[in-house]
C-alpha cells in the first residue's frame, strides 16, 4: 500500500522527537517543507541545539585526522577522559570545552564548578551601569550562554543553562531566580536549585569567572 | 559577544582577524552545530554536517583571514552542504535545486543565540490556526505521541497524521512570510 504525505512526514518528525537520525526516504517538495519547518519546531524547546560534549570532541577529531593536523605538532587535547565530570557540570560546560582543555576549580559550594577554560579571553558582556542590584542579564558569547547577576551589589556570571536537560533559563528579577521553561525548575542567583519538578536534584549551575574593568563586566569564555 | 573575533583575533590588527584553523574552529564550532541543526533538526545529522562544513572551509583557507570573510564563505558552505543532504536523503528525483536551495535558508548574518531562534519558531506556532497549533505544540513542545493527540483532539490517529502534516505544511508557509 502506498504511504500517504501525512504517514511519510509522520515517520520523519517520530524519528525527530526522539532524538534519532530520520530514516530516510524520497520526498515531494511538499513534504520537504513540512519536513524542514518540523525540523525548526524541535529546537523551539530551547537548549537541544547546543552539541554535547562528545559531539564536539568527535567533530575536533574528525578535522584532525582530515586535516592531518598532528603531522604540524598540534596535540590532541584530553577532553575525552574529562566527559565524566562534564556530565554533572551539564551543557554549558560542554559548550565552553570547545577548545578542549578545562580546569575545574572548587567553587563557593560543594557540587559547584567554576569553569576556566584553558583557551580563553576576558569578553565584556555588560556595563555596570545596566546591572544595578537585583537586576541581571543574559548574554550569548560563540560558545556560552549565560547570565550576569547583581546580587546585593556582588556580580557574578553564570550558566543559563539548566543542568536537567539543557534548556535555556530565563531570568527572573522579581523574584531574583533564574527559571527553567521545561520542567519547572528554579535556581537562585548564586546557582543554587531552589526548586526542582524533576525526580532528582539536578546539578547547581557553573558560575562563570567574573571581573570589572572599565565600567563593564566582563567574563572569561572561549 | 556572538559574532565576534576571539581576543587573540583582534590583536591581529585593525580588522579582526583568524591567523590559525584553531581559532577558526573554537569561533564556530558551537555556532556552526546550532545554525545546522536548527535545519536538520537532529543529533547525528547536524554533528556530521558541522564537521563537513567546517572542513571544506578549513581546507579552503588561507591564514591569515578576515572574521567577516570566514564567517561569510562558512555560511555559503553551510548552505551548499544543508541543500546536498535533502538531494541525497530525501528528495525525489523530480525535486529540482532551487526548491533545495529554498530549503537550506535563511542565511544568519551571525551566529544566534538558542533563545532567539527558539522565540521564532514559537512566533511561528503563534500565528498558526488553533488546532494546529495545538497538534504541534503537543507534539514537538509537550512530547505527545499521535495516538495521544488523536484522543485529545477527538479524531482518529490517521487524521491526527493528517492534522500534523497539514499543521507543518502551514507552518513552512508562516516561516517564509517570517524571513527577514
Amino acid at each position: 500500500m502506498m504511504q500517504s504525505s501525512a504517514d511519510r512526514v509522520a515517520g520523519y518528525v517520530c524519528d525527530l522527537v526522539r532524538g534519532r537520525r530520520p530514516r530516510r526516504i524520497k520526498a515531494s517538495v511538499a513534504e520537504l517543507e513540512a519536513m524542514r519547518a518540523a525540523a525548526e519546531l524541535v529546537q523551539a524547546r530551547t537548549g537541544l541545539d547546543l552539541p554535547d560534549p562528545a559531539s564536539l570532541e568527535r567533530i575536533r577529531a574528525r578535522l584532525f585526522a582530515e586535516l592531518n593536523l598532528e603531522q604540524r605538532g598540534l596535540v590532541r587535547t584530553r577532553a575525552l577522559s574529562r566527559r565524566s565530570w562534564l556530565r554533572t557540570a551539564g551543557v554549558a560546560a560542554a559548550a565552553a570545552l570547545v577548545g578542549g582543555a578545562v580546569e575545574r576549580t572548587l567553587a563557593e559550594s560543594p557540587g559547584q564548578e567554576t569553569l576556566v577554560p584553558a583557551a580563553a579571553g576576558w569578553r565584556p558582556v555588560a556595563a555596570v551601569s545596566e546591572l544595578p542590584p537585583g537586576h541581571s542579564r543574559a548574554f550569548a558569547t560563540g560558545a556560552v550562554q549565560g547570565v550576569v547577576v547583581n546580587r546585593g551589589g556582588r556580580i557574578q556570571a553564570l550558566s543559563a543553562v539548566c543542568t536537567h536537560l539543557g534548556c535555556l533559563l530565563t531570568p527572573n528579577d522579581g523574584s531574583q531566580r533564574l527559571d527553567c521553561p521545561c520542567h519547572r525548575t528554579s535556581f537562585d542567583w548564586t546557582g543554587q536549585v531552589v526548586d526542582s519538578g524533576v525526580p532528582y536534584r539536578p546539578a547547581p549551575l557553573p558560575q562563570i569567572a567574573t571581573r570589572i574593568r572599565d565600567g563593564y563586566v566582563e567574563v572569561l569564555v572561549v | 559577544m556572538a559574532g565576534e573575533a576571539s581576543t587573540s583575533a583582534f590583536e591581529a590588527g585593525s580588522v579582526p582577524t583568524y591567523t590559525e584553523w584553531e581559532e577558526v574552529y573554537r569561533d564556530n564550532v558551537v555556532g556552526m552545530y546550532q545554525y545546522v541543526y536548527r535545519r536538520v533538526g537532529n543529533a547525528p545529522d547536524a554533528e556530521d554536517l558541522a564537521a563537513e562544513v567546517l572542513l571544506h572551509t578549513l581546507r579552503t583557507l588561507r591564514f591569515p583571514s578576515p572574521v567577516r570573510n570566514v564567517r561569510a564563505y562558512l555560511v555559503k558552505t553551510a548552505k551548499t552542504v544543508l541543500a546536498d543532504h535533502w538531494r541525497r536523503h530525501y528528495a525525489a528525483p523530480e525535486v529540482v535545486s532551487d526548491e533545495l536551495d529554498e530549503l537550506a535558508a535563511p542565511e544568519p548574518t551571525t551566529w544566534e543565540p538558542s533563545a532567539l531562534a527558539a522565540e521564532r519558531a514559537q512566533r511561528v506556532l503563534a500565528l498558526l490556526p488553533d488546532r494546529f497549533r495545538t497538534a504541534l505544540e503537543l507534539r514537538f513542545m509537550r512530547g505527545y505521541s499521535v495516538a495521544e493527540i488523536a484522543r485529545e483532539l477527538g479524531v482518529t490517529p490517521t487524521h491526527a497524521r493528517v492534522i500534523q502534516y497539514r499543521a507543518l505544511r502551514k507552518a513552512a508557509e508562516v516561516g517564509r512570510d517570517l524571513m527577514p
